[in-house]
């Protein structure tokens, strides 16, 4: 198990002062029937570090994600959010969580100023009005308050998607696929939002298949095949087993270890 | 499907289903008593049949929506428009699509309601073919000659000469029938004396004229015996084929018109589907109503889903709606005084009728008013993600729906007790109706509660049973399933409010001795109290069933 460097933080969010373990998982398994979809994987990250998960399709990277925000039961292990446990105390963990699918749903008779009000009663933001004014200017969304989920864009419900999660401050930040359906503009607003999450202390883990994003982003990854944990650790360091990948890009160390894993599946 | 029914309450399901569809139609093909052939419809029904379809195609022609009848799906519109197909083609192609479900409904309809007016379905059957094909036929008519209008403006008009000429005098000549019965029934004494004005106006050459393609149309439909409805069908099919040649020789550019009506109509299926038809009308309209009461950021964070479901509610039902109905329901108040002048008489008659609606959307509005668990089931990723505990998530949508059944309901009683005092001697003074209107009122939200908390414990426990976001199970054995579970729904909604009146009954029977008339309060008190009871104990099981809930995909969810 590695345990990850903590980043620099700011006043953003000031419960979190010196490094703090804001993720742990331990043992997590999940299984469907006969088939296991994610078997023993453990992971801590801390505050103000990014993690990039990085898995093919089918390695359980969407089950993983889902098992750690209490979207599904897991079989096994334990799921820890800034000290809480999240089977003992679900309320308290979803209270610092925030989880922005790929693919977000909304309330399709809510606008999108009504959104950010249920939000806030959900998660007692005293300071809903101004948060989250300040948060529909900073995602472009101001001009968009009063329109209905359907009436937007992909792109702009992706926004309306980050302006739900960003707005509790939660410490712990989860993407799957963040940049899906945002134009160029929005993909770099997008990654100067993660950035400045992150700085201001957030541990964010970020789902994607674009490896050039993780690299961009990420200071850590997790390799996911088959359910099992390939590699994890410091971007720089997960291909450092293995002297034939040194120099090797994040793709090319990516593929390497997941075909290897590909591999020893097919032999099992 | 095949997967489900291993488990015996799916397999249930589908026994149920296949002995349905077996009885209906054993129903639709047994054989008749007193020949081969039954009279089809009443003479009444004969009489005005050909009227109400004469104003439902005025309607189309006006409103314009027959465009519909022309849509072209978006893959439709991409390959074919720009394949080297000609145009009476491609609107051959959508005659010949249409026919599918026009074939169905006519074999549906002839099966499943032919019995329902003795009707065998082998005349059944072509004769519906005919109706609905002629129906279909003449919608396209209209939709191609708005889009050469729409599309060429006066002159795309003014090729179409002949039809709009006849369509002018049709129009003038139906809006003189229609006139000259309003006149009918302002002079009319009863009914009998205004349905012999209505013979009288229709047999005039002009309303003859102005209905005979009507009456054509629907002649197979009517005839009774062989041989007059092998000569309706000569003539029904005379008409089709005339709106057939009428089609074909129309040439107006419609590709526009039809790519638009295809995304419009791919626009309402996916709304539907996803339970926001009428929240798409209200944003293309610009008029979302806002919420009931402003939601404070502070406070118990299940609140926030109780809010979310009354606003769901408020936002395709408004006040303006309830002002609609209430005026309608005045407005038959004034027409049963003019017919029979008993104030008594009218009262009651509508009070019975509300009252007889605010119980049945007891029972069918938890059907309908879904704005719960049953919608957002579809969206658990983000209610399992938020800070509640199961119980408060199941009880704040439990409320909110139960709050919106509580109002449909409300409204009902609220009024059948306005007409009921109408129809006393001494209105609003007498303390009985009050003291039943309160309680009425006191019992009605946890009523409506337990409907709900129905609804949400079947669809939580047999998700696959219960229709819910806009992935709909399908299949006989889901069919059978729905039924079975309406039948369930309705026994354990009675057996849940005799609980409640089992209990106050009770309480009546060993005070009223000592009390008198006011044994009524204790005993709404203990009904109340027990009905309260009934809540929380499904609020308490149900979330402990939500908080075990998997929504992955291998989940019994998907």
């Amino acid at each position: 198990m590695v345990r990850f460097l903590t980043a620099a933080r700011s006043t953003h969010h000031p419960k979190h002062q010196g490094p703090t373990t804001v993720i742990r998982v331990k043992d997590l398994t999940k299984r469907y029937g006969d088939f296991t979809a994610v078997d023993g994987l453990s992971f801590e990250v801390e505050a103000g570090v990014i993690m990039g998960l990085l898995g093919p399709n089918g390695a359980g990277k969407t089950t993983t994600l889902r098992s750690v925000t209490g979207i599904i039961p897991a079989t096994s292990g334990s799921v820890s959010i800034a000290g809480h446990d999240l089977k003992k105390d679900p309320v308290a963990a979803k209270q610092e969580i925030a989880f922005i699918p790929d693919d977000p749903q909304f309330f399709e008779h809510l606008t999108v100023s009504e959104h950010l009000g249920f939000m806030a009663r959900l998660y007692n933001v005293e300071d809903a009005d101004e948060h989250g004014s300040a948060l529909l200017q900073r995602l472009e969304l101001e001009e968009k308050r009063d329109k209905l989920p359907y009436q937007l864009s992909r792109g702009m419900r992706q926004k309306l998607a980050i302006a739900c999660a960003l707005l509790h401050r939660p410490k712990v930040l989860f993407f799957d696929e963040p940049l899906t359906g945002l134009d160029p503009g929005g993909m770099r607003r997008m990654k100067a939002t993660l950035k400045e999450e992150a700085a201001a202390g957030a541990a964010i883990v970020l789902s994607s298949h674009l490896l050039h994003l993780i690299e961009e982003l990420a200071s850590h990854v997790l390799v996911l095949a088959y359910g099992r944990m390939v590699s994890l650790g410091p971007i720089g360091e997960i291909g450092a087993h293995r002297p034939e990948l040194e120099g090797q890009g994040l793709e090319d160390i990516f593929l390497a270890l997941t075909s290897e894993s590909n591999a020893a599946e097919d032999l099992g | 499907m095949a997967a489900r029914l291993k488990e015996p309450r799916y397999a249930l399901g589908l026994v149920v289903g296949v002995a349905y569809f077996g009885w209906m139609g054993w129903v639709g093909f047994r054989p008749r008593q007193g020949g081969p052939v039954q009279p089809g419809l009443p003479s009444l029904a004969e009489t005005l049949l050909p009227v109400l379809l004469a104003v439902l195609a005025g309607g189309w022609w006006v409103s314009g929506r027959t465009y519909m009848a022309l849509a072209f799906t978006p893959a439709e519109s991409q390959f074919l428009f720009q394949a080297p197909i000609k145009r009476e083609a491609l609107l051959q192609y959508k005659l010949l699509g249409a026919q599918v479900s026009i074939v169905a409904v006519s074999i549906f309809g002839a099966v499943f309601f032919g019995a329902a007016i003795a009707t065998p379905p082998l005349k059944g059957m072509p004769s519906l073919w005919l109706l609905f094909t002629t129906i279909h036929l003449h919608q396209v008519a209209a939709g191609l000659i708005r889009s050469s209008w729409t599309s060429q403006g006066p002159a795309g008009l003014h090729r179409q000469w002949i039809p709009m000429l006849v369509l002018g005098a049709a129009v003038l000549a139906l809006v003189w029938t229609l006139w000259q019965l309003v006149a009918a029934f302002q002079v009319a004494t009863s009914v009998a004396q205004f349905l012999a004005t209505v013979e009288i106006v229709l047999s005039h050459p002009a309303a003859v004229a102005v209905f005979l393609p009507f009456s054509i149309a629907l002649g197979p439909a009517m005839a009774v015996g062989v041989t007059s409805w092998l000569v309706a069908v000569a003539g029904s099919l005379a008409l089709m084929a005339a709106h057939y040649v009428w089609i074909v020789r129309i040439d107006a550019a419609f590709e526009e018109a039809a790519a638009e009506a295809g995304i419009e109509l791919q626009e309402i299926t996916t709304a539907f589907k996803e339970g926001r038809l009428g929240i798409l009308q209200a944003g293309k309209n610009q008029r979302i109503k806002p919420p009931w009461f402003h939601l404070r950021p502070s406070g118990h964070p299940a609140v926030a889903i109780f809010w979310k479901g009354l606003t769901g509610f408020t936002r395709t039902t408004g006040l303006s709606q309830g002002i609609a109905i209430t005026l309608l329901f005045f407005a038959f108040w004034t027409l049963l005084l003019f017919l029979d002048p008993d104030p008594q008489q009218a009262g009651i008659i509508l009070m019975a009728v509300l009252f007889v609606l605010g119980v049945m959307s007891l029972f069918i509005g938890p059907l309908f008013l879904r704005n719960d668990l049953r919608t957002d089931l579809q969206r658990l990723d983000i209610l399992k993600t938020l800070p509640l505990i199961g119980r408060d998530v199941v009880a704040a949508e439990v409320l909110g729906s139960a709050a919106s059944l509580t109002v449909v309901a409300g409204y009902c009683f609220t009024l059948a007790f306005v007409f009921f005092n109408l129809s006393t001697a001494q209105p609003f003074l007498e303390w009985q109706p009050w003291a039943a209107f309160g309680t009425t009122w006191l019992l009605l939200p946890f009523l409506c509660a337990v409907a709900m908390g129905i609804q949400n414990g079947l669809v939580l426990v047999f998700p696959a049973w219960m229709e819910y976001g806009p992935s709909k199970s399908q299949g006989i054995d889901q069919m059978g399933g729905m039924m079975v579970s309406m039948l369930l729904t309705g026994i354990m909604l009675v057996i849940a409010w005799l609980v409640p009146v089992l209990a106050g009954g009770t309480v009546a029977f060993h005070l009223f001795p000592l009390l008198g008339v006011y044994t009524a309060i204790p005993a709404a008190l203990m009904a109340f109290a027990v009905l309260v009871g009934e809540v929380v104990l499904l609020v308490v099981v149900l979330g402990d069933v939500y908080d075990e809930l998997d929504p992955s995909d291998e989940g019994p969810l998907r």
